[in-house]
């Protein structure tokens, strides 16, 4: 939790920013959108061994029903319309994790012709996660710092964020 | 059967076929025929000597000419054969074999995307790899590729300079106090962040 | 509904998109279906969305530095690729593997082999919508990957192998592991049968759907278990042998001993489970089999090759899986041309695809195994 001191901010909205962000950081439901290898990953995470359930992460196959976008693998340029679309489709508040390094830069292909170098040319990106493929431990650290990001939101500016967003 | 025995088994039946075995330094040797030619030759080996498993086709770019080489294979034979053809570059045709194979209809639109062979007498000849409005053809020597896409920038980053530029902010915070105000880059380009940041996100 | 109102209903055919963001299509993969109601009248796969430009790259990238883009091509069955790559250089360079480490190699590749099916099948049945036989498939699998992280480093991505053999050799105890690995899996394989290839719902969803007859499987150049549940007789480990495995004795598996019919999906479901108990026994075979000597020829680090076409193929888990390298006496290649097997198996789609309905063609493309980076690399 961030610490105000008097005068800086009130205590109350704190407490209440609290209150609002515990249960969303407990129950991202991340979106099913696996492209290349680092989807072997997020599956073999989403697996037994390192679990995301324990940390409330289930799979949608729908957009409309996801908190976070990971985006797993290498997006090409025939691609980056239909994860523009997908992001578009997602509610408020979205966050959007780049695993791998396909997704944060282009990774190895940026030698080719036809891949996206890196994903923050066509939607926002939150956390980068380096790696090829990153391991699903990695996924986790990831993940966990999501959640600290948005343990320390404050909605009172968050909600002015977004309504200057509306205006535009 | 080898392939000079194949060579001799098209040419006895058909003499006037004009055919060629070449090997380079290296590898496996292939049947060179003319364009016009390939889709009967290689119905003759299907359809005579059993060559009914089309293994690859793939499209060349030897800059002077395209080409189009076919691996065939005998399943029941076990044997393999590479034939090889030809096309000028200002007007590549190659007659289709995707009535013989009904896996050449696929390879063959691959081929006509990337290297750009028009292949006559194809049932559906479009892009399959690349998007439906892309521009050239990639797998070609003298390719450029496009400076956007769909408002999304080809290029990538100049990682020189961005070290460059962080390295001469360095040398010049370094000048003025000991405490580190900029990330350090180390030699080898390695980012090191500032103090009291990293780890702790 | 009363009567007249069914009696004038009347449906027309329309297009829905399936995919590219598709939780059964593996991978990004577009189908265009003309529905008229929910049976399908035609089918247009739109592929390319993970084309990555890997041949392209071989052009610009040194030999040896393409060998982890090999991995990447299929990167479920990595191993395959960096042998077929090794392969086709090591014909070019004209040198010979050793034999330990042609034996090493074999066993990497089964291992991706079991590890592979485990995957094909789990998704399979995922898309049936039951979720716990992935589930057992990826516990398995994770045992794997711990004994691949102590062969090559890597959980995925394994960069294993080099011209003239692999890079490492295996570390003390760990043949000891894998057929720890492999007694528990065979306990396993009989309880992951019990549980999805018994059931009744599993059978009446996949017997007599999606059924390819022979001569349309070598017509489209099918391979291995698509163009083998089909009844034709081909595996190219044994009629065109390559590596060390003329010297194991493994059984080639064909579709229709099984309930149902040859071609159908659930002999090709059958046809991979049956190749996991065969890899496990190649696996075996080869552990009590292995020679000692060295692990790699050892070359220089970037090879210049002499000019020339070669054109290698291993049985790689979904089909054929061949490089057509062409060399120009540079230690760059001049064209690469990676052919796979899932290429081939989605130009099938269309032909068969054509009076089944929607859940049936979820149930044909999974028993495929296609995966989208082999069809687009």
């Amino acid at each position: 939790m961030t610490e105000y001191e008097w005068g800086e901010g009130m205590v109350l909205p704190t407490k209440v920013d609290w209150l609002l962000n515990w249960p969303r950081k407990n129950s991202l439901w991340y979106l099913l959108f696996a492209t290349a290898c680092c989807g072997i990953e997020l599956m073999q995470a989403g697996g037994p061994r390192t679990d995301l359930d324990r940390f409330g992460m289930v799979f949608r196959a729908s957009p409309r029903q996801a908190d976070i976008l990971l985006i797993a693998g290498a997006v090409t340029y025939k691609m980056a319309d239909a994860v523009r679309r997908l992001y578009d489709q997602m509610p408020e508040p979205k966050y959007v994790l780049a695993m791998g390094a396909c997704a944060n830069c282009g990774g190895l292909f940026q030698k080719g012709y036809s891949v996206v170098k890196g994903i923050d040319k066509v939607i926002p990106v939150d956390m980068y996660l380096p790696g090829c493929a990153p391991r699903p431990e990695a996924l986790n650290e990831a993940l966990m710092n999501i959640q600290k990001k948005i343990e320390n939101e404050r909605w009172a500016l968050r909600m002015k964020i977004d309504s200057e967003k509306l205006a535009r | 059967m080898t392939a000079p025995e194949i060579l001799s088994a098209i040419q006895t039946k058909f003499p006037e076929i004009k055919l060629e075995l070449q090997q380079g330094p290296a590898g496996d040797p292939w049947i060179l025929v003319t364009s016009g030619d390939v889709a009967n030759v290689i119905r003759i080996l299907k359809n005579e000597l059993g060559l009914n498993y089309l293994a690859c086709l793939s499209g060349i770019d030897y800059q002077d000419s395209l080409g189009v080489v076919y691996q065939l294979r005998s399943l029941s034979g076990k044997f393999e054969i590479m034939v090889k053809t030809l096309a000028p570059l200002e007007n590549p045709c190659v007659p289709t074999i995707s009535d013989l194979y009904a896996s050449a209809n696929w390879f063959e639109r691959e081929a006509y995307d990337l290297i750009g062979i028009q292949f006559q007498g194809h049932p559906d000849l479009r892009r399959i790899m690349m998007p439906e409005d892309w521009v050239g053809h990639p797998l070609r020597k003298d390719y450029q590729p496009p400076a956007e896409y769909h408002g999304i920038s080809t290029s990538r980053p100049n990682t020189h300079q961005l070290l460059d530029q962080l390295r001469t902010a360095q040398n010049r915070s370094d000048e003025k106090s000991k405490v580190d105000t900029v990330p350090h880059v180390t030699q080898s380009g390695t980012v090191i962040p500032k103090s009291g940041e990293g780890q702790n996100l | 509904m009363t009567k007249l109102m069914v009696e004038t209903l009347d449906t027309e055919s329309t297009v829905v998109n399936m995919g590219p963001q598709h939780p059964s299509t593996h991978g990004v993969i577009n189908l265009k279906l003309h529905l008229k109601g929910e049976v399908i009248e035609a089918v247009d796969p739109h592929v390319g969305f993970l084309h990555r430009s890997i041949e392209k790259i071989s052009e610009l990238t040194q030999f040896t530095g393409f060998i982890p883009y090999t991995d990447r091509v299929d990167y479920l069955s990595a191993m395959f690729g960096n042998q077929a790559w090794c392969m086709a250089v090591e014909k070019l360079l004209g040198i010979q593997v050793p034999r330990r480490a042609e034996y090493l190699r074999v066993i990497a590749c089964e291992l991706n082999r079991i590890i592979n099916h485990l995957i094909a099948c789990g998704t399979m049945a995922m898309d049936l919508g039951a979720f716990t036989p992935f589930l057992h498939g990826i516990r398995e699998r994770e045992k794997v990957n711990d004994i691949m992280e102590k062969i090559c480093g890597a959980r995925l991505n394994y960069n294993y192998m080099r011209f003239g053999g692999v890079s490492r050799d295996f570390m003390p105890g760990l043949d000891k592991e894998i057929l720890d690995f492999l007694d528990r899996f065979e306990k396993f394989l009989p309880e992951f049968n019990r549980l999805i290839t018994g059931n009744e719902i599993f059978e009446k969803r996949l017997i007599h759907v999606g059924v390819i007859p022979p001569d349309l499987a070598i017509s489209h150049s099918l391979g291995g278990p698509n163009l083998r549940a089909s009844g034709v007789d081909f595996d190219l480990r044994r009629d065109f042998p390559y590596s060390a495995y003329p010297e194991f004795k493994f059984k080639v598996i064909i579709g229709g001993n099984y309930r149902g019919e040859a071609g159908d999906s659930f002999a090709r479901y059958m046809v991979r489970i049956e190749e996991m108990e065969e890899a496990a026994k190649i696996i075996r075979q080869a552990i009590a089999g292995i020679p000692e000597g060295a692990y790699q020829t050892k070359l220089l680090r970037n090879p210049v090759v002499p000019s020339g076409e070669v054109y290698s193929r291993v049985e790689s888990t979904r089909g054929e899986m061949g490089f057509h390298v062409i060399s120009n006496g540079t230690d760059t290649a001049y064209r690469t041309k990676i052919r796979t097997g899932s290429f081939v198996a989605m130009s099938i789609i269309p032909p068969i695809a054509p009076g089944l309905m929607v859940a049936d063609l979820t149930a044909f493309f999974g028993s495929l195994d296609v995966v989208a980076p082999e069809v687009d690399r």
